[in-house]
């Protein structure tokens, strides 16, 4: 009987044990998150719900195709907006709460003190309240009622479908989504594109060198002759100055470059800025070059490469208007794409639309003009998972809010930070009939700075730079914004402009006056310079323009030949010859030791093609890294500058010639660096074993979240960072979205990796292999039975 | 210490089967609103069976079942694979189950 009683005991006591273990321990998180049936993580792998869902905007219906994309079809615009809402809610709403937290400053609330820093940069240049004046500003325009019907649709996904795998990994549901929210998404775009602290940095590296090793590593104007608008373009040009009354490239003494930050402080703003490669492809010809006689146009935007695509593709079928294309997850409207008239494209001008500023500072007060002010001041607490919350003091100047690093401090002004309209001109795009429609949309594209390139089927073509352009003056006359600005004077401050409110913008660039061209014969972007001669300061540095060199070159010979068809166009967004070899590889032989002869061989008669299968782009790729360590890594750690981020642009690396101060200056002459850099490089492929280009060039996409099998299945790729064919492997950037659209005729498109932020989903990376492939969709709608329907009486 | 009509239910073979297969329903009702519906679902299908020892082997039963009434689910859905890619989580959730149902079958010895 004894034993009888010990057997119960002990199993009573196991069973309790175990109860108690698995619901009073951090056991229990876990079970609640994974546990079969019941754990969230799971919800999403049983399937969506699919069916009919009642809405208070009308009819719609949802039909995926093969690839995921879906094909909004609506009778009223704002059922379709319904529709289109609730398809981003229920394939994107991870995505879309990790940019909303993240411009919010509310990561830490989830994620933990790992993104602490981030939060208090995001709070510190307030996106929200931005966001917040921008819902105000498109308030009482016809895109108000579109963005609250796609808000009510996100918010019915939210409610209605299971959600994504990564809420129930991190154990939290996201908010309702808000109108605010979605115009936030217009700031995070926007901030990635043309928030730049490279005015810090110049400052940062003018304090560092002497000034002739300055102006020979940082040029304010790049040496090349390939601007957007080109000498002879045809078409009719705005923004170009009046013969002899161009704005020079600069007026800036390095006397007056000076920053109150740190190297490390410089550094680590960078942080909070795209990562560099980001920039973009586009280009149009007219009807006259083409074998249908009307225009072509291509598009491959640049972007950071994400877990999932930082675009979403979708159709609108609505009785006026078809459009398709892509836009941003949180953004109802197509930012890129075309409609039954056109299509569009964009790329990033590079404008310089920030402006910094520091202050006579006296405690809590500083000096504005002939008064001593009170900053600003409010203080924010940031909630930390798994940790104590943080309070976090904001200060704020007439000029907008301060960044302070390691007790030094300068304000930002930023033409984000205000209330902008491009909600609305995005949403007249996708109306639009034809380029007059488009030109005059576009007087909204408050921000961001971009090129637009249009063309359609009637033949009309256009480009434009479009966004605000501020205008500073100091001592009377128009200046670049590439200098720190003091704020106490005050002096180079935008009027008309008012952070966090409503902006005038009045003394900003009038439309008329910055750069277009109305029915371009040709043009084609790759973010170079816009025009050499323009009639207000724009920017000084633009990006590298190897691929702007190579775009040109081959648009040259392809209207030279004529009859051009789409399949010319993706062959061009395929090119991966690579201009850095081109000029560097020459050297690279003639530096060459008859021991290193065998290792460089295969540059001899290579074709400069980044090719996945050539053994020249490996060891071409292999040197160039090596060559600009070399250079740089030793020589500005000495001048305190340790992170890569000062190095000079590869332009300047590739063209520093043989009698260049800056080989005196490190003591070495460029064929002994060359030489070093060789050896490097040999013995790193040695060491890797690689043999052809594709086995180092591997695109390998994680997941924010940092789980491995929510990443991507890494794909071998040829192109490189400075071809037209583009990717960035080390800090994954490259083409984001391809398109080629015969404004008359059937687009193609693509993205790196799929149409869904579904884990679960099949078309999670359906579109990967191909677009490493450089292949293509055809942008058509889908056909068969709707996946979704939408039921209800609008509510007017 | 055990009721007589519990003591029944073990000993005819007919309702004992019933009471398990009830058992099995509700238990994996229970599961699919929380995890500790494994555990329950374990001690249901473990008391009617005829010894302890065999309680214990309902209970594994129970919680295989689970599982593969889990992995049926997403194979239907066709997701199979991706819950398998995700590694340790596809693994505690398909040992979830099993081993609160053993544990829960301890019920058996219990009572």
């Amino acid at each position: 009987m004894d034993r009888e009683y010990t057997r119960r005991a002990v199993a009573a006591a196991v069973l309790g044990g175990v109860t108690g273990a698995a619901t009073l321990s951090p056991a229990e998180s876990y079970l609640d998150r994974f546990a079969p049936l019941s754990g969230p993580v799971w919800d999403r792998a049983t399937g969506r719900a699919g069916g009919t869902v009642d809405s208070p905007y009308g009819e719609a219906s949802v039909t995926y195709d093969e690839f995921g994309v879906p094909t909004i079809a609506a009778d009223e615009e704002l059922g379709g907006y319904f529709a289109i809402g609730y398809t981003q809610g229920t394939d994107r709403l991870f995505q879309m709460d990790l940019f909303r937290r993240q411009l919010r400053g509310e990561l830490s609330a989830v994620v933990g003190e790992a993104t602490l820093d981030s939060d208090r940069f995001h709070r510190r240049l307030n996106f929200r309240d931005a966001a917040d004046a921008t819902w105000e500003r498109v308030q009482g325009t016809e895109a108000e009622a579109p963005v609250r019907a796609f808000v009510a649709g996100v918010n019915a996904a939210r409610e209605r479908e299971a959600l994504p795998i990564e809420f129930g990994l991190l154990e939290y549901e996201p908010d309702p989504w808000t109108p605010e929210d979605t115009l936030l998404m217009e700031k995070q775009i926007s901030w990635g594109l043309t928030g730049s602290f490279r005015t810090l940095r110049q400052a940062t590296v003018a304090d560092a060198l002497d000034s002739d090793l300055f102006a020979e590593l940082y040029p304010d104007r790049f040496d090349h002759d390939v601007p957007i608008i080109r000498d002879d373009i045809e078409g009719e040009v705005w923004g170009r100055a009046p013969e002899g009354d161009g704005v020079s490239p600069t007026n800036v003494d390095q006397a007056d470059l000076a920053t109150p930050l740190d190297p490390d402080a410089v550094a680590r703003l960078s942080s909070f800025e795209s990562p560099p490669g980001i920039g973009s492809n586009s280009w149009l010809v007219s009807g006259e070059f083409t074998e249908s006689e009307r225009p072509l146009l291509a598009n491959d935007p640049h972007l950071t490469l994400t877990v999932p695509p930082v675009w979403y593709e979708q159709r609108h079928e609505f009785p006026t208007r078809t459009v398709h294309g892509v836009t941003f997850p949180g953004v109802p409207f197509v930012v890129i794409g075309r409609n039954q008239s056109g299509g569009w494209g964009i790329t990033n001008t590079g404008a310089d639309v920030i402006d910094f500023y520091s202050y006579e500072v006296d405690g809590e007060r500083y000096r504005y003009d002939d008064e001593m002010r009170t900053f600003e001041t409010r203080e924010e607490e940031i909630a930390v998972a798994d940790g104590p919350d943080e309070t976090l003091t904001v200060r704020e100047t007439v000029h907008g809010p301060m960044i302070t690093r390691e007790g030094e401090s300068v304000a930002v002004s930023w033409t984000g930070m205000t209330g902008t309209a491009t909600a609305l001109a995005v949403y007249r795009m996708a109306k639009s009939e034809g380029r007059d429609d488009v030109l005059d949309a576009a007087r909204d594209f408050d921000l961001p700075t971009q090129n637009l390139i249009y063309a359609d089927r009637d033949g009309g073509t256009l480009y434009l730079a479009t966004g605000r352009i501020p205008r500073r003056v100091v001592d009377g006359e128009s200046v670049y914004g590439n200098r720190i600005f003091d704020g106490s004077i005050p002096e180079g401050e935008w009027e008309g402009f008012t952070p966090y409110g409503q902006s005038t913008w009045s003394g900003f660039v009038p439309f008329e006056e910055k750069p277009a061209v109305i029915d371009p014969d040709w043009i084609g972007t790759a973010n170079q310079r816009v025009l050499d001669d323009p009639r207000h300061p724009i920017a000084t540095q633009y990006s590298d323009p190897f691929r702007a060199i190579r775009l040109e070159e081959r648009l040259r010979e392809l209207t030279d030949g004529g009859d051009l068809t789409p399949e010319d166009m993706r062959e061009l967004q395929r090119d991966t010859l690579d201009h850095r070899a081109r000029l560097l590889v020459p050297e690279i032989l003639e530096a060459a030791t008859a021991e290193q002869g065998s290792f460089v061989e295969p540059l001899d008669a290579w074709d400069y093609q980044m090719a996945i299968s050539s053994r020249g782009a490996l060891v071409f790729d292999a040197v160039w890294r090596a060559y600009r360590e070399e250079l740089y890594a030793e020589a500005f750690s000495e001048r305190g500058l340790e992170d890569e981020a000062y190095w000079p642009a590869d332009w300047i690396t590739a063209t520093l010639p043989s009698e260049a101060d800056w080989f005196e200056a490190i003591g070495r002459s460029r064929s002994s660096v060359l030489r070093a850099a060789i050896s490097t490089a040999r013995s790193r492929l040695e060491e890797s074993g690689h043999t052809r280009y594709g086995d180092a060039n591997v695109l390998d996409l994680g997941h924010p979240f940092q789980q491995e099998f929510l990443g991507y299945p890494a794909v071998p790729l040829g192109g490189a960072s400075a071809t037209v064919f583009n990717v960035r492997r080390d800090a994954p950037a490259g083409s984001s979205w391809r398109m080629v659209v015969p404004p008359a005729g059937v687009a193609d498109g693509i993205v790196p990796g799929g149409n869904s932020g579904d884990y679960f989903d099949e078309h999670y990376h359906d579109q990967l292999q191909m677009w490493a492939r450089g292949e293509y969709r055809s942008l058509v709608g889908a056909t068969g039975s709707p996946d979704l329907r939408f039921r209800g009486e609008r509510d007017d | 210490m055990t009721d007589r009509w519990t003591r029944h239910v073990r000993e005819t073979t007919r309702l004992r089967r019933l009471a398990t297969v009830g058992a099995l329903i509700i238990g994996l009702s229970l599961g699919s609103l929380h995890w500790l519906g494994f555990l329950g679902g374990g001690v249901l299908v473990a008391l009617p069976a005829a010894t302890p020892s065999r309680g214990v082997l309902a209970g594994l039963g129970f919680g295989l079942l689970g599982a593969v009434w889990f992995l049926a689910g997403v194979a239907l859905a066709g997701t199979l694979t991706a819950v398998l890619a995700t590694g340790l989580p596809a693994v505690l959730a398909i040992s979830t189950p099993i081993l609160l149902g053993v544990v829960g079958g301890l019920g058996r010895t219990v009572y």
